[in-house]
């Protein structure tokens, strides 16, 4: 924007905003005329009188209506075109109007024409001349008519000339020709104002610039020195109070500055080193010659260097030292100046050889643990980054070929070795997916399989490995591989005697069976024996040599045997005899049709015996619906023989609450017969007054438990752990199979045997539970080692 | 819609009753109330002698109503007339005085201009009986009555309604009086209504 433009922008601005001025002034104007009005009207013409009734007078109306007209028209087109030019002509017009009616109203008072100079006067505030000339008009034109045609009003005198308007007019015209060249003055100088103030400006802003550019530059300057400042202040702070010692010297080694790092590390204080050699206090007589050297040939020759030396502190303590010499030299490359930074690195040289003691030891771990330890990347091509030599063991390659030295060389591609190149053919495929899809799933992996060695032996080796994570880099696999070759060929071994040993106890397990057949059918054999010999004996004691006898008389009489009968003393006898004979006769039938049909159950017995024996391999039984009374009569009638002889009591009770129950009826018969021959030996053997043999049944929520218990001779305490073991027993003829096979065949059926004692000379108690729900089915189950053992008499 | 309002309804409203105003300013202004033509002279001579006024000088009777605006303006154009008769003149003003007036109702500024006039006889017309009686029905209705020539003027002295300037009535009411040749002459009345039931 030219200076012209700012000018005349300035320029509109301002008298823009001097019109506004003018403008509220002249709106403010309207409304006092208008009050102004009303109150004259008030107070001059309030009321009007008819007789003595008044009423406001028309005055007071018009006033309101007609001035409130003037005045709103002129304010609400002030406020709707404030800044238009014609609005200042409308003011003008409204003004004069003002003036014209207020001298009609005034009937033409000549003071009252002199508000028509007011106004021009103050319509002369705007500065323009053109509304000074509309104001005019509007008067002349309101003048000539109504001086005119209606003089009265506006000169109060009925005008002697009808020009007298003219007069008026040019008094008007007086006014304004001063009033214009006035405003256009007014007007030019407010512009020359606004020129001046535009330049005023303009310059202003040229030097406000110059000075925000010198500020700015300034503001710059000042940041990069507060910077610098900052930055010197830092690095003199890191310089005194950093744990290094920094020394400056000057370009022949002489100390010009040290901090306090230099007091801490070398014992010398600031006021000793000063002026003296740096060199003095880098070396010492355990310092490496060569060290020494290369550090005079870097002072002297302006070189830098970086070395780690031993050397001593003042009180002659031995340190390690890590120096770093620097020379700082001019723009123009001339040496100014040394910077000679020394670090204390005793700790870190300290741990260092520890470390390497460490490694040194770790190594040895691994060298002489069994097994090769190595470490790979992931997607390196197998390569290790350290394999222990353990691996030449396995391989017969040294460590060295299968480790790349860094992972550039890796990336190269070198030819190394890897563990995995030496997996049999037949188990590569098998191991590399193994290993594959356990890394993948970022699990440990462990797998057996063959390698060939350098010498092309097959070898068992076992590795195992995981993936580690490697900080968001290649990941890293860490195994072990260990040579399982003597393992393996010693499962096999093993394997080999263990089928062995199947078939060893195949034979063990055939002959138990037949054992078991040849125990259990024993001992029914025993009652069958018993009831041969009945029926034997029976038939030896028959009556029938009585019958010989009479058939003989028979014979003896036969022609006359009724008359022998009749008559003779003799034949008197014969019915007799006869009916006695047929009584015995028929007992002995009896007893025999008891003994065969206790010779029938047995032979069935031995029958059922033999089929579950047969089909124990098969793990199965016939399984029957029993009546506990039926099980416990056949259980003691198979040891009949026995009880009789020893005249033993047996007390049998059975709670009403046993119900008919399914199970193996011939597996609960063989343990309730071993269990009762056992009790009736045990009462044999004490030899007690009154032996006795208990059975009972009685039943819980979940199992039904049979019970045989005697009072003989008990069984000691550390003999009850033992009395399910095969091949145990207590008695003089016994083989210690009866108790086992019992408590396997109760585990058969789901049901468990214990044993109980209170030791040598108080009896014993065996206790078959049977289970009644599916529940005590499991718990049998799973209490089988417990019921082999008899370990539940103790709980 | 209000700036259209404004200009085409408020702005042209407003200049419409400005207009009118000023129409009906100028209307009532120029329109006289009443005009005087049947007055009886011998009993305006009748009520100069009643009144006890000379009835050998110029007598002028001024019947008006002290509170209308409009007579004041008659009032001023008589005092300003009557240094300017050349004849011996009396002035007799019948102030109008309602049955109901309160004390201060006949000081008002139309009485005092009136009294500054000399010599002049005010008289309460009560009820405005008198001027009732000789047919006065206007505020500043003025008869001149001069001795031998009777009724020289009736009517008023304003050409307006409430104007002072010199106007014909008051240029013939002075000719009137100091010219005896000029025969009676009437002239409308601008003011208030002396009656109050006309």
């Amino acid at each position: 924007m030219d200076s012209a433009s700012s000018r005349n922008n300035l320029f509109q601005t301002r008298y823009q905003n001097e019109c506004r001025w003018v403008n509220r002034l002249m709106a403010r104007l309207m409304f006092g005329q208008w009050i102004l009005g009303i109150l004259f009207a008030l107070f001059w013409t309030p009321l009007t009188w008819i007789g003595s009734t008044s009423q406001v007078h028309i005055h007071v109306w018009g006033a309101i209506i007609a001035g409130g007209a003037l005045s709103g028209f002129t304010i609400l087109w002030l406020k709707t075109f404030p800044d238009a030019a014609h609005t200042r002509h409308v003011v003008a017009v409204a003004q004069m109007l003002w003036s014209a009616m207020l001298i009609h109203l005034s009937g033409g008072r000549i003071e009252t024409h002199f508000h028509v100079f007011a106004s021009l006067a103050i319509l002369s505030s705007y500065r323009d001349w053109k509304t000074l000339v509309t104001a005019t008009i509007t008067i002349g034109i309101d003048h000539f008519i109504r001086g005119v045609f209606y003089p009265l009003s506006v000169f109060g005198v009925a005008a002697e000339t009808p020009i007298r308007w003219l007069e008026h007019v040019s008094w008007v015209l007086f006014a304004v020709a001063y009033l214009v060249p006035s405003c256009r003055r007014h007007r030019s100088e407010f512009k020359e104002l606004c020129d001046r103030q535009t330049e005023l400006e303009i310059a202003k802003h040229t030097v406000d610039q110059q000075v925000d550019e010198r500020t700015q530059e300034l503001v710059q300057i000042n940041q990069l020195l507060r910077k610098k400042t900052n930055e010197a202040e830092k690095l003199a702070m890191v310089a005194r109070h950093t744990d290094n010692a920094v020394s400056i010297t000057d370009a022949q080694g002489k100390i010009e500055w040290s901090n306090e790092g230099f007091t801490r590390i070398t014992g010398y204080s600031a006021e000793e080193a000063l002026g003296r050699q740096i060199l003095d206090f880098l070396h010492c007589s355990e310092t490496k010659p060569e060290i020494v050297k290369t550090m005079r040939e870097a002072f002297r020759h302006g070189d830098g260097c970086n070395l780690e030396l031993v050397n001593r502190r003042k009180n002659g303590e031995l340190y390690w030292l890590a120096t770093e010499v620097r020379p700082i030299k001019t723009i123009r490359g001339d040496l100014n100046r040394f910077i000679v930074i020394d670090r204390d690195i005793s700790e870190r040289k300290n741990v260092e050889l520890s470390l390497a003691q460490a490694e040194q030891q770790l190594r040895s771990i691994f060298d002489n643990v069994p097994g090769a330890f190595y470490r790979r990347y992931l997607h390196r091509d197998d390569k290790s980054i350290f394999m222990s030599r353990w691996i030449e063991r396995i391989t017969g390659y040294p460590a060295d070929e299968f480790v790349v030295s860094d992972a550039s060389e890796s990336i190269c591609h070198i030819r190394r070795r890897s563990h995995l190149d030496f997996i049999h053919p037949e188990d590569d495929a098998r191991v590399r997916k193994h290993i594959e899809t356990s890394i993948q799933q970022r699990g440990e992996f462990s797998i057996e399989y063959r390698i060939v060695d350098k010498n092309e032996n097959i070898r068992w080796v076992w590795e195992r490995g995981k993936c580690v994570d490697n900080c968001d880099e290649d990941p890293l696999i860490d195994g072990t591989v260990f040579d399982i070759t003597e393992r393996i060929e010693a499962e096999q071994e093993n394997q080999k005697l263990h089928q062995e040993l199947l078939d060893v106890s195949r034979r063990a397990g055939m002959a138990e069976i037949a054992t078991g057949v040849l125990h259990n059918v024993g001992n029914i054999l025993n009652s069958v024996n018993v009831s041969a010999s009945i029926i034997r004996k029976q038939l030896e004691d028959s009556p029938i040599d009585k019958l010989e006898r009479i058939s003989g008389l028979i014979d003896e009489y036969e022609g006359d045997f009724f008359a022998f009968v009749k008559d003779e003393h003799r034949g008197r006898l014969v019915p007799e005899y006869l009916r006695r004979l047929k009584d015995s006769m028929q007992e002995g039938r009896l007893d025999m049709i008891t003994e065969f049909s206790d010779l029938v159950s047995n032979i069935d017995h031995i029958k059922a015996i033999i089929s579950v024996q047969q089909s124990t391999a098969k793990c199965s039984g016939l399984v029957q619906k029993l009546d506990v009374h039926d099980v416990f009569r056949d259980a003691i009638s198979a040891n009949k023989a026995s009880i009789q002889r020893d005249k033993i009591i047996i007390n049998q009770q059975i709670d009403e609450c046993v119900p008919v129950f399914v199970s193996d009826k011939h597996r609960i018969l063989q343990i309730l017969i071993n269990l009762i021959k056992n009790a009736i030996d045990s009462l044999r053997e004490s030899g007690v007054p009154s032996p006795t043999v208990t059975v009972t049944a009685t039943c819980t929520d979940e199992w039904m438990i049979l019970s045989v218990g005697d009072n003989g001779v008990g069984i000691p305490p550390e003999r009850l752990a033992r009395i399910f073991q095969h091949g145990f027993t207590t008695k003089k003829t016994g083989y210690g199979f009866g108790l086992h096979s019992s408590a396997n065949a109760a585990k058969e059926i789901g049901g468990v045997l214990t044993g109980f004692s209170d030791g040598v000379g108080c009896g014993a108690t065996f206790e078959l539970k049977l289970p009644s729900t599916e529940a005590s089915l499991n718990e049998s189950i799973d209490h089988e080692t417990i019921c082999i053992t008899g370990e539940r008499a103790y709980e | 819609m209000i700036d259209r309002l404004i200009r085409f309804v408020a702005l042209p409203s407003l200049l419409a009753s400005y207009l009118a105003g000023v129409i009906q300013l100028t209307d009532y202004s120029s329109r006289p109330s009443a005009v005087a033509t049947n007055v009886v002279w011998s009993d305006v001579e009748s009520l100069v002698a009643e009144v006890g006024g000379d009835t050998n000088v110029t007598t002028i009777l001024f019947f008006y109503q002290p509170g209308c605006p409009c007579t004041v303006a008659s009032a001023r154009s008589l005092q300003r007339a009557c240094p300017l008769l050349n004849t011996p003149y009396q002035i007799i003003a019948f102030a109008y005085l309602p049955e109901d007036a309160p004390a201060d109702w006949i000081d008002t500024r139309t009485s005092e201009t009136l009294l500054r006039i000399s010599p002049i006889k005010l008289i309460d017309d009560a009820q405005g009986m008198i001027a009732q009686s000789l047919g006065i029905t206007t505020s500043g209705h003025c008869l001149v009555l001069a001795p031998r020539r009777g009724g020289i003027f009736s009517g008023g002295l304003t050409s307006l309604r409430g104007h002072e300037g010199t106007g014909p009535s008051l240029t013939q009411f002075i000719h009137s009086i100091n010219d005896a040749s000029e025969p009676l002459s009437e002239w409308p009345v601008f003011g208030c209504s002396i009656s109050s039931t006309l």
